[in-house]
């Protein structure tokens, strides 16, 4: 198990090192570059778009100047300086960190407590009328764009109905309050959590259906136990393990979701710092948060991977479920 | 007969028969109301938008300035876009893109995932484990992002799309192959044609691939509607497929700009998504019952 986590470990700098080298050489081959939308209007002699990329060694050849992004990374975690700008990367990612946690966390919580719990009933009463309705909401949610259900519940809530703010963290002018906060955070947090809820769910039904037809369950009904306890002491701890292995598994995929969410709703974090980059061909930015983000998806796969590993004696380590493997067994 | 999940489909054409709605066994295909369902609004789709040109009485981009974000009438029956153009029309035509994008994407999964997971499973050893790594290494990198910065580098050709979304999903099917194939090397038939001297390639594709398509068609079903999600994510935020060629993803590119003026032209392309994924999950959920798959 140690020597497995030794090797887990090593292998992350590898695979971050890569990335960057991949993400490095794609920014490179856009048409247009920085110096391009730099220098934005047509003005701009040729002599100073020459002395703009020489300012920002964008002259050198390519090799050069990742290995100079590179050592500055690796040595003082100095990400460079946004092109638009002029901030460094690392402040600005530091500054839209919170912003993203605070939805990240907001919909991991939410996707967690209610899909476990729509698959804990779904499992409970299977093929009853509540196992068909959360098992439609969850093939729906799996098949539903995340910026359309942001369009749509902006369309309903904020402008129909008027109840919520249609994007921003907080509203401007206003005194800072937790309830504004809340407020703002609603409609993104359930945009982003909708496709997770619908995988947990469905994996939490499959897991623990697949606990119930265990010998063990039998045994806990055959003593007489009241059925609550059967499912909660004997059935869900049981299943619940491996659904926590997927969960961990799965929280990189909200910085997916965050790039649509967060660009869809104004919300001022990391995805739409990322987004906001690639349009303007800030390549600090963009790298800054690819690197950022691949490093702490591995460390969570990781994570992930060692939990499963830990929970089931007959997994050997590696052998997890992938982070995509949502399938619900029909059996 | 299914003590193996995939022993029942021996020869191809049992495997593909519940498809073709040749056998309709309890637990097959139409049992559920869902999938045949679904399977129906697939071909409506489908059909509509090849006609498409048949069909639609105005010109897919021809701009009306003079109407512009136009509520439904009589001659727009889903009003217009923020240029004037008719959104219905470009609906239609977009449903083409939209699939081709989708299958071409799968395709290009399809065609990676098979061949490494059919080399990673009759090979094993070192080929295994160097495809073993590979595999690890796209699960373990955020794709999306990835994938954004690959598409913008694309400049918005059109071909770029489906290499890109293909290109990072085929590790699925890549597991699914590999896995069936490792214990189809024991088998009899296998050895048989080996000593028949049948070469490594003729092995694998007459003998054990031919069992591992059930479990590829349903990967490909599910597959297309994740494509059509991840492209519909990429137009959408102007890094997929780029105007004037119309994508149910890129129709929406303004729509949080204009959605209090024209609901519907932001709301219909979006429901269009929904509900062909929908459909393709549920035929991707009944074909796996139909084929008894176990995943």
């Amino acid at each position: 198990m140690r020597k497995h986590l030794a090797r887990r470990l090593a292998r992350i700098v590898p695979i971050v090192v890569l990335i960057s080298i991949v993400t490095f050489a794609l920014l490179h081959l856009a048409p247009g570059g920085p110096a391009g939308v730099l220098s934005g209007s047509a003005r701009m002699s040729e002599s100073d778009l020459a002395r703009i990329r020489g300012n920002l060694g964008l002259d050198k050849p390519l090799p050069v100047q990742y290995l100079l992004w590179f050592k500055k990374v690796f040595l003082g975690l100095d990400f460079g300086n946004s092109y638009a700008t002029g901030e460094p990367v690392a402040r600005m990612i530091l500054d839209r960190l919170p912003a993203t946690l605070e939805l990240m966390g907001a919909a991991f919580a939410l996707a967690l407590i209610l899909g476990v719990s729509m698959g804990v009933v779904s499992a409970v009463r299977r093929d009853g009328p509540l196992d068909q309705l959360f098992s439609l909401v969850s093939v729906a949610g799996l098949s539903m764009p995340v910026f359309w259900l942001a369009l749509v519940s902006i369309y309903v809530f904020s402008l129909k109905l008027g109840l919520l703010p249609s994007g921003g963290r907080e509203t401007i002018g206003a005194p800072p309050g937790f309830l504004d906060h809340l407020r703002h955070l609603v409609l993104p947090a359930c945009a982003l959590s909708i496709g997770f809820l619908a995988s947990w769910s469905r994996y939490t039904r499959a897991q623990l259906l697949g606990a119930i037809r265990e010998d063990f369950v039998r045994t806990a009904r055959a003593k007489g136990l009241s059925e609550t306890s059967v499912i909660w002491k004997h059935a869900f701890r049981n299943a619940a393990l491996p659904v926590f292995a997927v969960v961990v598994m799965q929280i990189p995929a909200l910085f997916t979701g965050a790039v649509i969410t967060e660009t869809v709703f104004s919300w001022p974090g990391m995805g739409r710092l990322f987004y906001e980059g690639l349009a303007r061909h800030d390549y600090p930015r963009v790298l800054g948060v690819v690197v950022i983000s691949s490093f702490l998806i591995i460390v969570f796969n990781a994570i992930g991977d060692l939990l499963y590993a830990a929970v089931d004696p007959r997994i050997s380590p590696g052998g997890a479920p992938s982070a995509v493997d949502t399938s619900a067994e029909d059996a | 007969m299914r003590d193996n999940a995939y022993g029942a489909f021996a020869n191809l054409g049992s495997a593909l028969a519940p498809v073709r709605g040749v056998r309709l066994d309890g637990g097959g295909f139409f049992a559920s109301k869902g999938a045949a369902f679904s399977l129906i609004l697939i071909l409506l789709v489908l059909t509509v938008s090849a006609l498409a040109p048949l069909l639609m009485p105005h010109e897919r981009d021809a701009m009306n300035l003079d109407s512009i974000l136009a509520p439904p009438s009589a001659e727009h029956v889903l009003g217009t876009d923020d240029l004037g153009r008719d959104v219905f029309t470009r609906l239609i035509y977009a449903g083409r893109f939209s699939m081709l994008v989708a299958l071409c994407s799968v395709a290009i999964a399809l065609a990676i995932g098979v061949l490494l997971g059919a080399v990673a499973g009759y090979f094993g050893g070192a080929a295994d484990a160097a495809i073993a790594v590979v595999i690890d290494l796209f699960l373990s990198v955020p794709v999306f992002l990835v994938l954004l910065v690959a598409a913008s580098a694309g400049g918005g050709r059109i071909w770029i799309v489906p290499l890109v979304i293909g290109g990072t999903s085929w590790m699925e099917t890549a597991r699914v192959v590999r896995s069936i194939l490792i214990p189809l090397r024991e088998e009899g038939f296998v050895e048989a044609a080996r000593a028949a001297g049948a070469k490594d390639v003729r092995i694998v594709v007459r003998h054990m691939l031919p069992q591992a398509l059930p479990a590829v068609v349903v990967s490909a079903t599910v597959g297309f509607a994740q494509a059509m999600l991840v492209e519909s994510a990429l137009s959408f935020l102007g890094f997929g497929v780029q105007p004037p060629v119309p994508t149910w993803g890129n129709m929406l590119q303004n729509a949080h700009v204009f959605i209090g003026r024209a609901p519907l032209a932001a709301i219909v392309p979006g429901f269009m998504i929904f509900i062909t994924c929908l459909s393709f999950n549920y035929v991707g959920e009944g074909l796996r019952r139909a084929l008894a798959i176990e995943r």
